[in-house]
């Protein structure tokens, strides 16, 4: 009869050099992410897989990273998704093609907000550096501020993926990114209050009349900004391309079917395995260092500044004009679309119930998704 | 140290945002530009089939 230790085949894995004190804490971590994403709905496509991801890659001993020299299942989906960057390309696609960019063509000065919400971006470059990161590392925290998942996951993955000594941060780079994105509603509404008085934040924004949108122009738009921003930001080509793509799928007419299908099931298709591939970053000897606690914080600054960017520039900007801009429309700047449209909107409701700010919002928002993707562009442009 | 670090990445802070903008009154030009273009001539064709 074959001599089996039946305590050391069940429990084993528990008593390995893989296991520790770190992998309890991740565990935890992983729960935490399930927890916010099921009960509080924080951004749970990718809250959730993330979590159990955290999980399943910090079990000792298991298979999802590999075992005995060969890949594990987690490992292949990371190498053939993420660390060729394709995965937040094609998601790119997916959400170009839900973005409806009629509110920014009625009133295209919005796009300037789009590009003032992105100063935190910039400052949280600066920051990173004094802390004490390398350029390369500073350059991918400072995409959090990009409000933007797939942004945040290609920059970073192109900058430092390939950096032993700096690719362990990428997890803390796209927790942060993802969980900031759904606090959106907790971060700016403190920020806008702080520097607006109640005066400003009453301002009526008039109804975006006139003539509608013409379609050719919702056609053209895309091209062009693929256009303009490959040529100046050739590193963006990749990112507003596939964005744009996706729009123009959405806009030509003629392609009703692929664009729901970019919509629905390529968009749902990709979100299911990002968070769960995401998940590779988020081992315990990777993530539970004393830099994910400051990248996190780092992260926060990058919205706080987004959003402060944004009003201040409203402020300045009222000053010189006649016609006064509500400054929370430069808070929707950001890129978190819907959501900071939404807070933006809400908000105005607040101080004056007659006063609906959504359309306004809705284009600053949608320029902060163009603005972002070219801030990244150009990020990639100055350290990639 | 710092002041050192300070003064490499502040260039980058400019580039950056001076970028951005740079792009965004492009495309906001064109934007005016093809949306006046292509408003006179969805009048014109119009008119013509009228």
């Amino acid at each position: 009869m074959p001599q089996i230790n039946i305590l050391d085949t069940l429990f084993g894995s528990l008593t390995s050099d893989g296991f520790g004190w770190k992998q309890i804490v991740m565990w935890a971590i992983g729960a935490l992410l399930i927890f916010l994403a099921i009960r509080f709905e924080m951004e749970p496509t990718l809250l959730l897989p993330m979590g159990f991801g955290a999980i399943l890659v910090n079990l000792p001993l298991a298979n999802t990273l590999g075992v005995a020299g060969e890949e594990g299942v987690i490992n292949i989906l990371f190498n053939a998704t993420i660390g060729n960057e394709l995965l937040p390309l094609l998601l790119f696609i997916g959400i170009g093609a839900m973005i409806d960019f009629e509110p920014l063509l009625r009133n295209p000065k919005l796009m300037l907000f789009g590009a003032a919400a992105q100063f935190g971006i910039f400052f949280t470059l600066c920051t990173s550096y004094l802390f004490g990161f390398d350029i390369l590392e500073a350059a991918s925290i400072a995409i959090i501020g990009a409000a933007d998942g797939p942004t945040s996951i290609y920059v970073a993955g192109e900058l430092i993926g390939d950096i032993e000594k700096s690719k362990h941060i990428v997890g803390a780079i796209i927790v942060a990114a993802y969980s900031y994105m759904a606090l959106v509603p907790v971060v700016q509404p403190p920020i806008i209050r702080l520097l607006t008085t109640k005066k400003e934040r009453m301002i009526r924004m008039d109804d975006v009349k006139g003539a509608p949108v013409p379609k050719l122009l919702k056609i053209c738009f895309p091209i062009l900004v693929s256009v303009v921003a490959g040529i100046v930001a050739p590193q963006s080509a990749a990112l507003v391309g596939f964005l744009m793509f996706g729009n123009l799928i959405r806009e030509c007419g003629v392609l009703n079917s692929l664009s729901e299908t970019a919509q629905k099931v390529l968009a749902n298709l990709v979100t299911l395995l990002l968070g769960i591939t995401v998940a590779f970053t988020m081992k315990a000897e990777d993530f539970l260092q004393p830099a994910t606690l400051l990248i996190l914080g780092l992260g926060l600054v990058a919205f706080i500044f987004d959003t402060a960017g944004g009003v201040l520039f409203a402020k300045v900007l009222n000053l010189f004009s006649k016609k006064k801009i509500n400054p929370m429309i430069g808070a929707a700047g950001i890129s978190a679309f819907p959501m900071s449209s939404r807070v933006v909107h809400k908000m105005g409701l607040k101080e004056d119930p007659t006063n609906f700010l959504l359309m306004h919002a809705a284009g600053a928002n949608v320029a902060g998704q163009i603005a972002s993707v070219i801030a990244g562009g150009l990020i990639l442009g100055f350290f990639g | 140290m710092i002041i050192d670090r300070l003064l490499y990445v502040l260039p980058y802070m400019g580039y950056g945002l001076l970028g951005i903008f740079f792009v965004v009154m492009f495309l906001i030009a064109f934007t005016y530009g093809l949306t006046i273009l292509f408003t006179y001539f969805d009048r014109k064709f119009k008119k013509k089939n009228r």
